[in-house]
């Protein structure tokens, strides 16, 4: 076995903690322009997911719920969805690194990859003509997600029990497979 | 019964490989979709939010009026020194309404003298805000309105004082207004005692800037704001807010319309106005009883007369 195995019920868990977290954005509590910037809690949250059980964030869950996101909150459709993916994918292959490196090492790599995405992002709208709003709201955007990171994973891990394997159960697998 | 496990994790790794190169490509494809067929991508959107949201709403609505009362229940301990000003302001009020009861009298008045016609009245329907846009990016609003409600794309939504901003998206239960201080909003205006005329160009701050003010000169802030009704698609008059200077030196619009507490938004219905096709016949002299048929040959005379 290369992992443990997928757990439906997880998934299920995570299928309804995403929902919850777009529909709780959409709540019509501030009209204002200039109110504070949300953070990409949904983003923050599969990233953080794919770190601890990946087996349990599969491809055909995430997509989906990630291009709901773009069409509910009114973004360019696909942009941000396929960014996100590619954010979540880096994390994943990075998963054995981090996991046996402090946390202060995931966070910085989720903030690099955050980094990396909205200046992507900022680019190809820049060459398809997009009409973007000023730069401060992509970094308040950027500060907020990043700073609700390390929230995420406690919460993850205190509360819903969200966790990587321990290490040894990891080496007692190596040892298994050797 | 490892090596079998290690054929089987490797296919399933290509295969996955595949798959999320897939899912890229379609992402991408959406993507230059939405870019180049925007309306078709937008009708789509509201298509979906048209089906998903009114499912919803029993979850959307008490959480959200649960948020209202705690956010109100933080002022509650300044409600007496409200009641109090609010009283001041009621005297106040009194006042003004008299002074308003007799203008409208007198108005009237005036109005019968002169045998004055008015546009035809301009309805409207009311609609609950159910959801906003969910990024700092746009600046919208979902009503629980749509088509079958009569609402139209393009129809002008105020609050109960001042212009909120423009019908973006009908699906059959639900549509999408875009408000003033989007990125994407425009409207024609004009600056009221000077005549000014300019645009209102949201920038997502909450005062909209003011464009291509001819004479900047004859604006002054607190000058007040309405639609011009250029470009046929607002009425015109509708009050937007008055006009404010920022620190760079600015135009800027304070929008009338309570951003801070909007619930409940007006989608005006406006019938077209008719237009009048083509210019009117001359009109000669009524032709004397027994010269019917020289009659058109003196209008011909006329024409060429006037020609």
């Amino acid at each position: 076995m290369s992992a443990r195995a997928p757990s439906p019920l997880q998934m299920l868990l995570f299928a309804a903690i995403a929902v919850a977290v777009i529909l709780v954005q959409l709540l019509p509590l501030q009209l204002r322009a200039e109110h504070m910037v949300h953070p990409d809690l949904l983003l923050a949250l599969a990233a953080a997911w794919a770190v601890r059980q990946p087996e349990n964030l599969p491809l055909l869950l995430v997509a989906p719920i990630l291009l709901l996101a773009d069409l509910i909150q009114d973004r360019p459709v696909g942009l941000w969805a396929l960014i996100s993916l590619l954010l979540l994918e880096g994390m994943s292959a990075q998963r054995e690194a981090l996991r046996n490196r402090p946390f202060p090492f995931e966070w910085a790599a989720f903030t690099a990859l955050l980094a990396l995405g909205l200046i992507g992002q900022s680019v190809v709208l820049a060459l398809a003509l997009v009409e973007r709003p000023a730069g401060g709201i992509t970094v308040q955007l950027f500060a907020t997600t990043a700073a609700v990171y390390p929230v995420v994973a406690l919460v993850l891990h205190y509360v819903l029990r969200v966790r990587a394997p321990k290490p040894a159960e990891r080496s007692r697998r190596l040892g298994r497979v050797a | 019964m490892s090596r079998g496990n290690d054929e089987a994790s490797a296919m399933w790794r290509s295969v996955r490989r595949v798959l999320l190169a897939g899912i890229c490509l379609l992402f991408l494809a959406l993507f230059l979709l939405w870019r180049i067929d925007n309306p078709r991508v937008e009708s789509l959107r509201m298509a979906l939010m048209d089906r998903l949201l009114p499912s919803f709403e029993f979850t959307i609505s008490p959480v959200t009026t649960l948020t209202r009362i705690i956010s109100e229940y933080e002022t509650l301990d300044r409600v007496y020194e409200q009641n109090r000003e609010l009283r001041r302001e009621l005297q106040r009020m009194k006042g003004w309404r008299e002074a308003a009861l007799q203008l409208e009298e007198k108005n009237a008045r005036l109005r019968a003298l002169n045998n004055v016609r008015l546009s035809p009245r301009i309805g409207f329907i009311t609609g609950e805000v159910l959801a906003d846009s969910g990024s700092p990016f746009r600046q919208s609003a979902l009503l629980n309105i749509g088509r079958i409600d009569g609402v139209a794309d393009g129809s002008a939504a105020v609050d109960g004082l001042g212009l909120v901003g423009r019908v973006s998206g009908v699906g059959e239960r639900t549509a999408r207004i875009i408000l003033l201080t989007d990125i994407n909003s425009r409207v024609p205006a004009v600056v009221q005692p000077s005549g000014q005329r300019a645009l209102i160009t949201g920038n997502n701050t909450s005062a909209p800037l003011l464009e291509f003010v001819e004479d900047v000169e004859d604006v002054r802030p607190g000058d007040r704001i309405v639609t011009s009704g250029d470009g046929g698609i607002f009425p015109a008059d509708l009050l937007v807010g008055t006009v404010a200077l920022d620190r760079a030196g600015r135009l800027r619009a304070r929008l009338a319309a309570d951003y801070g507490s909007l619930e409940f938004i007006r989608v005006l219905r406006q019938t077209p106005t008719e237009a009048i096709p083509g210019t009117g016949e001359l009109i000669g002299p009524p032709a004397p009883p027994g010269l019917r048929p020289q009659a058109g040959a003196g209008r011909d005379e006329t024409a060429e007369a006037a020609e």
